[in-house]
Formats: structure tokens, sequence, C-alpha cells
């Protein structure tokens, strides 16, 4: 290169200039961050909802109409997992459970265990296959309880997923029982730099449920296991479990009318939704099966993957496949943590997850039987997202000019304090979940 | 050494680089930081199969480059949208800590300035841009050659910037 105008050089000298200019934050800051979002997908995962639905998930749980079965003579009787529950449970070993109402209640140096082991136990469901969820999540000091709860439409498809719960090496104190008709059950324990951890996983007819106890102290939980498992039976035939997301879960979401003990701490912004029209310009030809004038004609539901634990919203059918959904959160932070949970819950469930939330869009696409793409644009603490069923792998362009159309949707957000209870409009929670 | 401590090691090494590749992409230097923090928080989790490589400060900065690209769509695309509905609205403007290669590099169409940024900044070899970028090499080589003709024209050195300058024997830089 000519000494004239020499690059190299040039951004060497940038590199310079910007060493005198800039203050790194630090490693240590870079750690922790990655840390605390680790933990909140491994308690945000469980207390769920959903983020593009603004609520859908929500209402499914709220209209659960199952149909319940006698418990069996030697299952314990129905109880949901409470503070009290594990209090009894985890008694020696853990105390003093608490369950958080706000993201912010989470230590942000926490760290769960067990995750590699928590994995092998978790199968991936399929979203049609789901009829209503439920999620809890517990504290205390460092420690952490969570669970999870889904009713299946079947009891075939809630065989096929227990059966993909497959212990790995990374469990010890594998147990695998059958405890009555039509119940299964599998307990393990685990331990790594975090701590040590117990799980229990259950099936009971078309039920499913999980749940996790980790505390990083030096322990045995090897003491509590068969405890755990006891308690997760009788919660699992409890409908609140498959129904009911609580604590932080349920903070967010108030059903319509109801006030919640902690939606007075969040905020509500508005934002103007995309049109339709701006979505077929957006998708262009390649989405050739979406009609921005047809109506709905199936359910287009959130990913049962997709969860979230923080944000208010609310969401709209738009065309025959679309559902735009516009969500805020009660702090730009928290809006990142927020999406970093979705992108993660989503990589977890067979979605190839592309983009940034700090520099969106995050794309997200599937293909098999039920081919999907979503994108997230994310503003300070609001979040605009666009699901399109039935098409996956956008071209570049697509994923372009959707971001386009969602930036301008979360630019007209207006933040309102003044709204003391977060309750997304029952109208527009029936239409995400209409069909 | 640790984990934690090998990383913060990495960490101080590689920042000011990380943070000039946001910079020359962005424009905007308080984005620049943000955005290499976030690339070094992305890194942490991966730390184990980074610290193998042989530059993993390349993966950081590729990284850092990909969410500057995106951040300044985005934000190229909110101001437009405000633009046309809200009437003109505050622009961050250069700060004191532009340098006019920053301010060049904002001139220039943004696949040239990628590409100048990802090669002579990041440092990778023009196969490797190319496979970044999803494009033939031979479109690389013609963005940096165009990219670095208009950066000198608008640095005002215009005398003999046609020739292709790729970097010394095309490696990733340290």
């Amino acid at each position: 290169m000519p000494e004239l105008f020499d690059l190299d050089s040039a951004f060497d000298a940038l590199t310079d200039q910007v060493a005198t200019h800039t203050t790194a934050p630090g490693a240590e800051r870079a750690t922790t961050a990655a840390r605390r979002r680790r933990t909140t997908r491994l308690v945000g995962g469980v207390a769920a909802l959903a983020l593009v639905a603004g609520g859908g998930v929500g209402l499914l749980a709220h209209h659960s109409t199952r149909t319940v079965v006698d418990p069996a003579d030697d299952m314990p009787a129905p109880a949901p997992l409470s503070v009290a529950v594990l209090d009894d449970v985890t008694a020696g070993w853990i105390s003093d459970w608490t369950e958080p109402t706000s993201i912010k209640d989470i230590p942000s140096d926490l760290n769960a265990a067990g995750d590699d082991c928590m994995g092998s136990l978790l199968s991936d469901e399929q979203d049609g296959d789901v009829a209503s969820y439920g999620a809890s999540a517990f504290l205390s000091g460092h420690s952490v309880a969570f669970s999870r709860g889904m009713a299946m439409k079947t009891e075939a498809a809630a065989q096929q997923l227990m059966a993909g719960a497959a212990p790995s090496s990374a469990c010890s104190d594998v147990h695998t029982s059958a405890p009555a008709p039509d119940t299964e059950l599998i307990t393990a324990t685990a331990a790594d730099a975090n701590g040590h951890a117990v799980f229990a996983v259950a099936r009971w007819h078309e039920r499913l449920a999980f749940v996790g106890v980790s505390d990083p102290a030096s322990a045995d939980p090897e003491a509590v296991r068969a405890a755990l498992g006891s308690a997760l039976l009788a919660a699992i035939q409890d409908d609140s479990t498959v129904s009911v997301m609580s604590g932080i879960a349920g903070a967010a979401f108030a059903p319509a009318g109801t006030a919640s003990g902690t939606a007075s701490e969040h905020q509500s912004s508005s934002m103007t939704a995309p049109t339709g029209a701006q979505l077929q310009q957006a998708l262009g030809s390649w989405a050739s099966g979406f009609d921005p004038n047809g109506s709905t004609t199936r359910a287009v539901s959130p990913p049962s993957c997709l969860m979230d634990e923080a944000a208010s919203g609310s969401s709209e059918s738009v065309g025959n496949t679309a559902v735009v959904g516009l969500s805020s959160y009660p702090t730009a932070d928290e809006a990142s943590l927020g999406l970093n949970l979705a992108a993660k819950s989503l990589a977890g469930c067979g979605f190839r997850v592309e983009g940034s939330w700090t520099a969106g869009p995050v794309m997200a696409t599937r293909g098999g039987d039920q081919p999907m793409t979503l994108w997230f644009v994310l503003a300070g603490q609001n979040v605009a997202s666009v699901q399109l069923d039935g098409a996956t792998a956008p071209p570049q362009g697509v994923t372009d000019a959707v971001d386009q159309v969602l930036t301008a949707a979360v630019a007209t957000a207006r933040v309102d304090t003044s709204v003391d209870v977060v309750s997304p409009p029952a109208a527009v929670m029936s239409a995400s979940t209409a069909g | 050494m640790s984990a934690d401590a090998d990383f913060a090691a990495f960490y101080d090494a590689t920042w000011n680089r990380t943070v000039a590749c946001a910079y020359a992409v962005s424009g905007d230097f308080g984005a620049a930081e943000e955005i290499a923090q976030e690339a070094y928080t992305r890194a942490w989790p991966r730390w184990s199969k980074l610290r193998a490589y042989d530059e993993p400060g390349a993966w950081v900065r590729q990284v850092a480059t990909r969410l500057a690209v995106s951040r300044w769509r985005r934000h190229r695309t909110a101001l437009r949208h405000l633009a046309t509905t809200r009437g003109p609205e505050p622009v961050r403007g250069p700060d004191g800590s532009t340098v006019a290669l920053v301010a060049a590099l904002r001139e220039l169409p943004e696949a040239q300035r990628r590409a100048l940024v990802l090669h002579h900044l990041a440092g990778f070899p023009v196969a490797e841009v190319a496979s970044i970028e999803r494009c033939p090499q031979g479109t690389v080589k013609a963005r940096l050659s165009r990219g670095r003709a208009a950066l000198a024209q608008l640095l005002g050195e215009g005398q003999d910037h046609t020739q292709d300058h790729t970097r010394s024997g095309d490696t990733a830089h340290a």
C-alpha cells in the first residue's frame, strides 16, 4: 500500500486512538452477564409466558378445561408445589423458600447446577400437542427450584415425550419407576461446578411435570430425591400444575380485570402494530401462503418453548398465518434478558436462531411438520415480533424488510406509566388463541 | 491459569481492537463499546472452545462487526421512520472521539465499509470475509478496492489508490 494511504496503519492508529478514549467495563462484567443469562434461561425456562402471544399461553392455561382423572390409591394426594412443600421436601438441605415475583428478585450471580442432566430429562414437545401449561419458580438465597407442567392433548403424546427423557451421564442416582397405572417417574441427582441438584420428571395420564432443585453449597441431594419425586407425583395431579403460571410467571400477565400483586410495577407501552399490507409488502413473494386479508384458518399459537417471565404486552392475528406481538418490559435491561431467554428457549426446541437482540433483528426458523419463522426487534424496553406459520428460511431481503417494519413499530412506542395493572385486552388475547 | 483469569487477560488484550471494529462500522463510540461488551459476553460461554483457537480475538471481532452492522441498520431504519412520522429528531452526531477515518467510512456503501473493516481491522483474510459475507472472493476484492479508492478520495488522498491492496500475506490480524 502506498505510504500516502496506508489503510492498515490508519486502522492501527484508530485502534490506538480508541485506547485513549475507551473505558472497558471489564471481563468480570461480561462473565457475570453471561452467567446471569444462563440462569435466567434456567429459571425462566420453566416460568413460562409467551412473548409472541402476549399472554396467549396464559389464556390457554386459564381456559384449561381438562377432565380430572381420579388419582390412584397408591399415589400421594394431589397438592400443588408450594413454598411449604419445598420446605418439607428439602428440610435439612435448603430452607426458607420464597416465590419471586420479579426477575429482579433473581440474584445476578445465581448459577443453577445440573444443567446438563436437566437437559437430558426434558424432551422437546411439539406445539400442537400441548393443551395447557403451568410453571413456577422458587428461590432461597442462591438456591433455586423450578417446576413446569404440561397437559398434552393425548396420552400418547405424553408417553412419547416421557420416552424421550433419557438421563445422560451427567445424571447420578437415576431411579425410574411406575408408581401407579399410567404413571411414570424418573428422579436423578447431579453435581457440577455450580453445586448440587436433584430432578424429577413424571407422567400421569396425559400430563407431564418436571421439577428441579439446585443449591450451590456442598450437600447430599440424594436425601431428598425420593421426597421430591413424591411431591411431583402429588403436584401433577393438581390442575394448577398444568394450568397456572405463578410467581414471576404470573406477575406480568393478569387475566383481564384481575389485579395482580406485582403488576403495578410494570409499565404499559402502546405501539402501533404493523398492518397486514405492510407485512405482505415485506414478505413479498417468499411467503406466498400469507393472505393479509384472510381469516386465521387454524390456531396460530406461540411455540410452546417460547417462554418469558417479565414481559407484558398484546398480540393479534394478522391475515391468515401471522401473529404480531408487541411487548414491553419494565426496563431495557430486562427486555434484553427476556429476548435472550426467548432466543435460548427457541434454540433449545428445534429453532435455528440468528441475529442479535442487542442490534436486532433476531430471527428464528424451523422446518419440519410445523414450519415457522419468527422475527423480533428490540428497542429499549419494547419488543415487536412477527410469527409467521407455514414458512421457513426467508431470504435476507425479507428479513431486512420485516426488520424495517418491526423497527418502525417499536419506534411508535409510548410508555404509559399511569397504568397500574397490566392486562392484555381480552379481545386481543382471544385473537391470539383463536382458531 | 484459571478460565476466568485467562478470559480476563484475553479481554484486556483485545478490547481496543474490538471496540475499533465496532466503531469503524457504526460511527458511534458509545454504541461501539456496548457492542464490544456484548461480543465478550457471548464469548465467555464459549470460552472453553475459543481459548483453543489460534486467534480467539477474531471470533469476538467478527461478532462485534456483525452486531455493529445490524445496529447501524436498525438505527438507520428507525431514523427514517421517525423522520416521516414525527418530524426531525436529534441524531446522535459525531463527538470528539470521532476521527476522520471513521467519518469517511460512514460515507461508504455498507458492503464496502464492512469489507474494509472485516479485512483490515478485524483481520480476516479475503476468503474468510467472503465466507462471512456469503459472496465470492472476487466480490470482496472488488469491494475492498472500491472502498479503498473511495476512502482515499474522501480523505483527500486519492493518489494511486486503485491498486489492489489486501493485507500483507492476506493473513488474519493478530
